[in-house]
């Protein structure tokens, strides 16, 4: 019974049990990570915009540092990121 | 323009038809796991995995040149690719960081300015 009973078992997995389990997978992804050509090209223009705002910024923050060194800008308390250094003022 | 959510092989870095750095590209994670999965995966299915990576190779297009601007628009994109509403959300925060900002900024002018204030009066 059992010489049987192991090839089927077998094969069912191989061959059944397996492409089921990589299409659901295939599936989920194709649903989950899909962003239309639009959107990219919306989320690029927004990317760039924020970077050259927040350069923007950083120039404004240093030249009012360095104006008035009263002025103590929102970055100082969070970690340096910026290849800007605002205590290196002229 | 060519999209960059799309799978490219990466000849450039790759090590011969550059599947695996290509993936290493589109995931984020570091090429040399990959290699090491594929090649541990040859202890398993021998053939069925070769025939994977020529059939990838052979269906995926090259990557374009200069795809990315830098390393840190790479890795934008990466996470794009992996879970597109986070980034979003990333991105929102920093138009929301640098709204506050401005808005202290907009704050210190605004409000009354104690020391151009002093600097008047020593002037009188």
């Amino acid at each position: 019974m059992e010489e049987v009973f192991l090839p089927i078992m077998v094969v069912g997995m191989l061959f059944i049990g397996l492409p089921w389990v990589i299409m659901h997978y295939i599936t989920k992804w194709k649903q989950s990570a899909t962003i239309t050509g639009e959107d990219e090209k919306l989320l690029d223009e927004l990317h760039y915009t924020a970077r050259q705002l927040e350069e923007r910024l950083i120039t404004i923050e240093r030249i009012l540092a360095a104006d008035d060194p009263d002025f103590r800008p929102l970055r100082d308390s969070r970690p340096e990121e910026s290849p800007y250094n605002i205590s290196r003022r002229n | 323009m060519s999209s960059r959510t799309r799978f490219y092989l990466d000849k450039a870095n790759g090590k011969w038809l550059g599947v695996c750095s290509g993936l290493a590209d589109y995931t984020g994670i570091d090429a040399i796991w990959l290699r090491l999965g594929f090649v541990l995966l040859s202890f398993g299915i021998f053939p069925i995995n070769l025939v994977a990576y020529v059939l990838i190779a052979w269906m995926a297009q090259n990557k374009p040149y200069g795809l990315y601007q830098g390393p840190e628009e790479a890795k934008f994109w990466q996470g794009v690719r992996s879970n597109p509403s986070r980034t979003t959300a990333e991105v929102r925060s920093k138009f929301r960081d640098i709204d506050r900002r401005m808005a202290d900024i907009e704050m210190y002018y605004t409000a009354r300015n104690t020391r151009l204030a002093d600097e008047i009066d020593s002037l009188r």
